[in-house]
């Protein structure tokens, strides 16, 4: 009856139909090995590119002058071992001066900051990038990063105060995403590495302060704040200071903090380590250029740490698919540009 | 007297404005086919189960399956929510608190007052309880169905008088204009009016998918044998 009563409609209206299939895009993973973690590297030529369009945002940052929209080009290869992952979005600007310090007029030195009304840094932030890739969390392959979004509403989070403008955790225990968060200024220009990460229910700021995103294991790894016992001026510089060009100080390039600068220099506001365990799995290499920034990620198909089934994707059945979701963040702390649903990854 | 005694200039702006009913009907035939299937383009012919889930379910419950299936996580989840408003839509009970989470989940990042998603609806909150319930009535209320009639039945008279009359005065047979010019107006009346009783009378629904069917066929067809009628010569 349904179908004869929609014919019937279709042909008194004299209108011819097209129906467009508002489905997901499909990444066609092929196989193939690139010589280098280099963007231009010819394997690439051989894998198909879905294209998608970043128009979404969860809140508007004060005075915010980042972007609001952003176009994803991704691509993927893989081969007996490895997954590659190429994803390349528009970002106007190259941002990489994460909270660093500067010299003032009057001698004394300053750590930019500009919070916005959640706490969090547009300004002097840098760019980051983000892929999730769902686990076991009902609703991912549907909704994409949207089923673990929890935004704050009067500063309440599920009935705990709270002034981030929202929380990433999944609705139910034993639910997890995968997180590849490329975070440009710390491990990822200074390392070629992404921080591997995973989301899972944990909605009590008391259990975790980063609520349900965690860091996957690490013995070492990750940066911390450059700055003095009396908080008054960065504790290290970086030996050499060509090295400021990626924003922060490794660990093992740090020399205690020499203040022979004159006003407007600045020192990077973060000492960086390379991640190790399961948290620095995803090799990355990343260049801005003409208004875009291209990453290539690559990780094992399968990873073997203890917590491996609840931190990482597993790509062990080349015959299933997995769904994933992409995010761009311009000089932003959390603010990004996101996308609706979730893009299917098969292998072929 | 016929539409062709009339000058050009008369002519030439009946066509203009036939053309602009053609396209606003069937604008709004795409525009009910996108809010019912919940698709973001293209033709969707609205199907009977489409129809009776907005005129027959709570508003919650109709745009879970519709306009908003893509934010929902799992289909179980709009029976959820359903089974909770049929057992009274209480502020008590795992009925309840399943159902609010499911809400909270899929619905009030955007219907918040203090939204800054992208897409937010601060002007539909679905913050508190109260604010939920008033989304959880059967079918279109008095208050909605009185808006959503008067609004139509104004418009739509409207212009549906403006092409009876020139209708009237094509050179078809007596009968085929008398037939269309009471098809499109008994068709829009009865169509909204099963808008309002199919929430006491479900099988008002199939009222609805033919009443429409018929009254945008009468207007486009009207509109089409006008054109077709007024540009040719006088026999």
């Amino acid at each position: 009856m349904k179908k004869f009563s929609s014919i019937v409609l279709a042909s008194v209206i004299l209108v011819g139909t097209s129906a467009f299939a508002a489905g997901i895009a499909t990444l066609e993973s092929v196989k193939g090995t690139p010589a280098s973690m280099d963007a231009s590297d010819a394997a690439w030529a051989k894998a198909k590119a879905v294209t998608v369009v970043l128009d979404q945002t969860p809140y508007v940052p004060e005075g915010y002058k980042g972007m609001l929209k952003s176009n994803a080009v991704i691509q993927s290869l893989y081969d007996d071992k490895n997954i590659y992952v190429k994803y390349q979005y528009d970002d106007p600007t190259l941002s990489v001066d994460r909270m660093p310090w500067e010299k003032q007029a009057d001698g004394s030195w300053k750590q930019l900051k500009a919070p916005d009304q959640t706490g969090h840094d547009n300004t002097y932030y840098e760019d980051k990038a983000a892929i999730y890739w769902n686990i076991s969390t009902k609703g991912f392959d549907k909704k994409g990063c949207a089923v673990a979004c929890h935004l704050t509403k009067e500063g309440m989070n599920n009935g705990f105060a709270d002034s981030s403008a929202g929380r990433k955790y999944t609705n139910n225990p034993g639910e997890f995403l995968d997180m590849w968060h490329w975070k440009g200024v710390r491990t990822g220009l200074s390392f070629d590495q992404t921080h591997d990460q995973f989301v899972d229910s944990t909605n009590d700021p008391k259990l975790s302060k980063e609520w349900g995103r965690k860091g996957d294991e690490q013995t070492k790894g990750g940066y911390k704040n450059n700055i003095n016992d009396a908080k008054t001026a960065p504790a290290f510089m970086n030996k050499d200071a060509k090295d400021n060009a990626v924003g922060s100080i490794k660990e093992d390039n740090k020399v205690p903090f020499v203040d022979t600068f004159k006003a407007g220099d600045r020192i990077p506001g973060a000492i960086v380590t390379q991640h190790d365990g399961s948290a620095g799995d995803i090799a990355t290499k990343a260049v801005w250029k003409d208004g875009k920034w291209t990453l290539v990620f690559k990780r094992p198909l399968v990873t073997t740490h203890p917590k491996s089934a609840e931190q990482d994707v597993q790509f062990n059945d080349l015959k299933k698919s997995y769904f994933f979701a992409v995010s761009a963040f311009d000089n932003s702390q959390i603010n990004h540009v996101y996308h609706d649903g979730a893009i299917e990854l098969r292998f072929k | 007297m016929s539409i062709q005694q009339l000058n050009t200039q008369a002519k030439t702006a009946i066509s203009l404005f036939l053309l602009f009913v053609i396209t606003a009907t069937i604008s709004s035939v795409i525009l009910l086919g996108l809010e019912l299937s919940g698709e973001k383009a293209g033709f969707n012919i609205p199907t009977v189960s489409q129809i009776q889930n907005k005129y027959t379910m709570p508003s919650i419950v109709s745009a879970m399956k519709g306009s908003m299936y893509k934010e929902v996580t799992d289909d179980a989840d709009i029976d959820t929510v359903h089974n909770w408003i049929k057992e009274g839509a209480k502020k008590e009970g795992k009925v309840y608190d399943d159902a609010w989470k499911i809400i909270q989940n899929d619905c009030a990042n955007c219907h918040s007052k203090t939204s800054k998603m992208s897409r937010a609806i601060p002007s539909m909150p679905f913050d508190t309880y109260e604010q939920v319930l008033t989304h959880t009535e059967a079918g279109y209320s008095w208050s909605k169905m009185s808006k959503q009639a008067h609004i139509h039945m104004f418009g739509i008279s409207t212009f549906l008088i403006l092409i009876s009359v020139m209708f009237a005065y094509t050179t078809y047979k007596e009968s085929v204009r008398s037939v269309l010019i009471i098809a499109s107006f008994g068709g829009a009346f009865l169509d909204i009016f099963s808008w309002w009783f199919s929430k006491f009378i479900p099988e008002l629904v199939y009222l609805i998918f033919a009443m429409g069917g018929i009254m945008v066929s009468s207007i486009l067809l009207m509109s089409v044998l006008i054109l077709a009628n007024i540009w040719k010569k006088e026999g």
